[in-house]
Formats: C-alpha cells, sequence, structure tokens
C-alpha cells in the first residue's frame, strides 16, 4: 500500500506540473495527492465499497486543499483539482465506452454505474465539506466581532 | 462615469473572467470576480452568468442605463497558475484601486505568462504514467515502459493541439496511440498485458476530473455547466475509447494479436 500511496503522490505531483502548477503548490498538491489515496486504500482495506471510500479521500483532500488555501492565499482548486486525479474514476469511464463498443454490455453497464456512483460521492465529498467550510468561516467572522 | 468608461470596466471584467474559465477554474469563481471587478471600479448593479462555453455580463448605471456584453470562449485546457494570478489580481484591484487601463494591461500579461515548456511536460507525463502503472498494480515493466509510452503520448497530443486538429480528433488519435503502444510493447513480450500501461498512458487524457466537475456543478445549482461538462466529458471519452477501440480491432484482425 505505501508503494502506491507513494505513486499517488508522484502522480499528482507530476500531473501538476502538466497543469501548471508552480512552485510550493506543487509539492502540497502531490502531498495530497497521496493524501487521498492514503484513505481511499484505508477504506478499500477494511472492506468498504470503492464510492465510499472515495467519499472520505474527497472530504479529508478538500479540508487540506481549504487549509494550505488559506495559508498560501490562493484558489483551493489549485490543490484540489489535481490531487483528485488517482482517485477520480477516469480510467473507469474509458473502460465504460471500450466495453460498449466491444459489445460487453453487461460489463458496460457496471463500469457506467460504478462511474456515476464513484465520480457522484467524490462531488458529494467535496461540496459538503466546501459548505462547511463557508459557515465556518462566517461563524468565526461573526464570533470575532462579538468578543 | 460616462459610456465609455463603463464599457472598459465590462471589458475588463469579461477578459478575467475569461482567462479564469479558460483554464479551468470554477463557474461560481468567474462570476465573483467579475462581480468584484465590477464592484472595485464602482459599478454597483451588476450581474453575470458563465457556462463552459461563454460569459454574459449585465450592468446598470445610475442614470438607469443598461450595458451588457457577451464573451464566447472557445478554448478549455488547465493551466492553474493563471487561475491563481487572476484571483490575485481581483484581490488586489479590490483593496488599492488602479487605472483601467492598467488593470487590462495585467491582464494581459497574465494571460501572456508561460506554461512549463515540452519538455518539461514530457518528462512529467513519462514520470506521472510510470507513477499511475504502480498505482494500478503493475510490475516493473510496466514501471519502465510506461515512462517512455507517457511521454511519448504526450508529445503526439501537444504537437496535434498545435496543428488545432480539433479536441474530438486529437483524443482519438491519442487513444489509439496508446493502445497501439500498449499492444507493440505486449506482442514484444516486453510486458504481460497491455491494459494497465494503456490506461496509465491514458490517465493524462481521460476526463475522470471532468466529469467529477460536472457533478460538482450541477450539485451546487449550476446546471447548464453541469449538462455541459458532462457532455464534454462523455465526448471526450468516447473519442479515446474509439480510438483505442478501433486501433485494437484492427491489430486483433491483421497483426495475430
Amino acid at each position: 500500500m505505501l508503494v502506491k500511496v507513494i505513486s499517488a503522490a508522484a502522480a499528482a505531483a507530476s500531473f501538476g506540473i502538466l497543469f501548471n502548477v508552480q512552485g510550493g503548490n506543487l509539492i502540497l498538491t502531490g502531498i495530497n495527492g497521496g493524501l487521498g489515496y492514503f484513505v481511499f486504500a484505508l477504506c478499500t482495506a477494511n472492506n468498504v465499497e470503492s464510492y465510499i471510500g472515495m467519499f472520505f479521500a474527497s472530504a479529508v483532500m478538500t479540508i487540506f486543499a481549504e487549509i494550505a488555501a488559506r495559508r498560501r492565499k490562493v484558489p483551493a482548486t489549485i490543490f484540489l483539482a489535481v490531487a483528485l486525479i488517482p482517485i477520480v474514476p477516469g480510467g473507469r469511464m474509458f473502460s465504460f465506452v471500450l466495453h460498449l463498443l466491444e459489445g460487453s454490455n453487461q460489463l458496460a453497464v457496471a463500469d457506467g454505474i460504478q462511474t456515476l456512483l464513484e465520480s457522484g460521492a467524490i462531488a458529494i465529498g467535496i461540496i459538503v465539506v466546501s459548505s462547511f467550510t463557508q459557515v465556518f468561516v462566517r461563524l468565526k467572522r461573526r464570533m470575532g466581532e462579538i468578543l | 462615469m460616462n459610456r465609455y468608461e463603463i464599457g472598459e470596466i465590462i471589458d475588463i471584467a469579461c477578459r478575467a473572467g475569461k482567462i479564469i474559465l479558460e483554464n479551468g477554474g470554477e463557474i461560481y469563481r468567474v462570476e465573483d470576480t467579475m462581480r468584484y471587478i465590477c464592484s472595485a471600479f464602482g459599478i454597483d448593479e451588476c450581474d453575470s452568468y458563465a457556462t463552459p462555453t461563454m460569459i454574459v455580463i449585465s450592468v446598470i448605471d445610475t442614470k438607469g442605463e443598461v450595458f451588457s456584453r457577451m464573451m464566447r470562449i472557445r478554448h478549455r485546457g488547465v493551466n492553474l497558475h493563471k487561475v491563481e494570478a487572476v484571483n490575485n489580481f481581483s484581490r488586489a484591484v479590490i483593496n488599492n484601486p488602479i487605472t483601467p487601463a492598467e488593470a487590462r494591461a495585467e491582464l494581459a500579461a497574465i494571460d501572456q505568462r508561460s506554461a512549463y515548456n515540452l519538455w518539461t511536460t514530457a518528462l512529467a507525463a513519462a514520470v506521472g504514467t510510470s507513477a499511475f502503472t504502480l498505482v494500478f498494480g503493475g510490475g516493473f515493466s510496466e514501471f519502465i515502459f510506461g515512462f517512455f509510452l507517457g511521454g511519448l503520448l504526450r508529445l503526439l497530443v501537444t504537437l496535434l493541439n498545435q496543428v488545432q486538429l480539433g479536441y474530438f480528433t486529437v483524443n482519438a488519435m491519442g487513444g489509439a496511440a496508446a493502445a497501439l503502444g500498449g499492444w507493440l510493447f505486449t506482442y514484444f513480450g516486453l510486458i504481460p498485458d497491455w491494459w494497465i500501461m494503456t490506461l496509465s498512458a491514458l490517465m493524462q487524457l481521460v476526463p475522470g476530473l471532468i466529469f467529477t466537475n460536472a457533478l460538482r456543478d450541477a450539485a451546487a445549482g449550476d446546471l447548464v455547466s453541469g449538462i455541459s461538462r458532462g457532455i464534454e466529458a462523455l465526448s471526450i471519452v468516447t473519442a479515446l475509447a474509439s480510438g483505442a477501440g478501433g486501433t485494437l480491432l484492427l491489430l486483433a484482425r491483421f497483426g495475430g494479436g
């Protein structure tokens, strides 16, 4: 598992170069990619459904990205978009269409449903965390005004 | 504020939004940035709307006259450094006002900023492909040869993009090249199976992220963007799979694979 986590981090960092992430942000992107894959692998190792693992992974990655974004004063997407690549079901989407073309409809349907579940779970993970972050920031500001 | 000045401010807001949208920023970030820039220059009543293929802005001046502007977005890539730069720009404009001419020059400078050069990105794609072979459970031989396939695929895709072949054809040819590469390595007995290798090389093209962002947009209430990003992802993956599938079919028939 350690090898896979380190490879996911390396993959995220090198894809960061393709998407023109620069300087120290690149290292943080790589760390976030590895972190997300670690959470996902931890869930999978404990026999949790893959899409639930992806939900937790994307939630943890969004928390990391929001914190890093506030520290470095840049949009959270910089740390999130590329770091998500090792877990988003891009490969499964590819095999979905490939199976359709081969005529293996049952395999295609399974892949298609899995793609929907997995990317849906990742999107929900991001949305839940970022809405709570906004509420949290607003609350903190209001508390600051009162105190 | 006269017509000319308002037009100039709208133009700055549109250009800022366009840079964010063309380089992979979120829809709400585009819309918010355009509104922030307008209010920083003293226009209070402003509404903006963005989808992955266009942006619209409409403002009302103090006399009640309406001005609007639409910009078509034809190019969609990811260059997160530019998104970051425009974000810093809009933050700076709100805090210490500058003249419209300065703002426009600054945006033009951001848009001209260069990305990593071709060889750096090819090397990054090569390393990324090698890393992905391990993530997908590949062995040592796949790790080594994935490096070459990933780098070569990146060079090919960059070249095809440079001659402006259109994203569908570029992706179809990319899929074909990755499948051919994987098949050749397998044919010569260098790797046990083409699948992990081809998939790892294609990770730089598959639209998993676009599809996730589509669902994210839809859940955030940007329904039109959700639909267009979803269709974008589907057509990219269809192009990749038809390129790869067609190649494998031909190879199976004539190559004796």
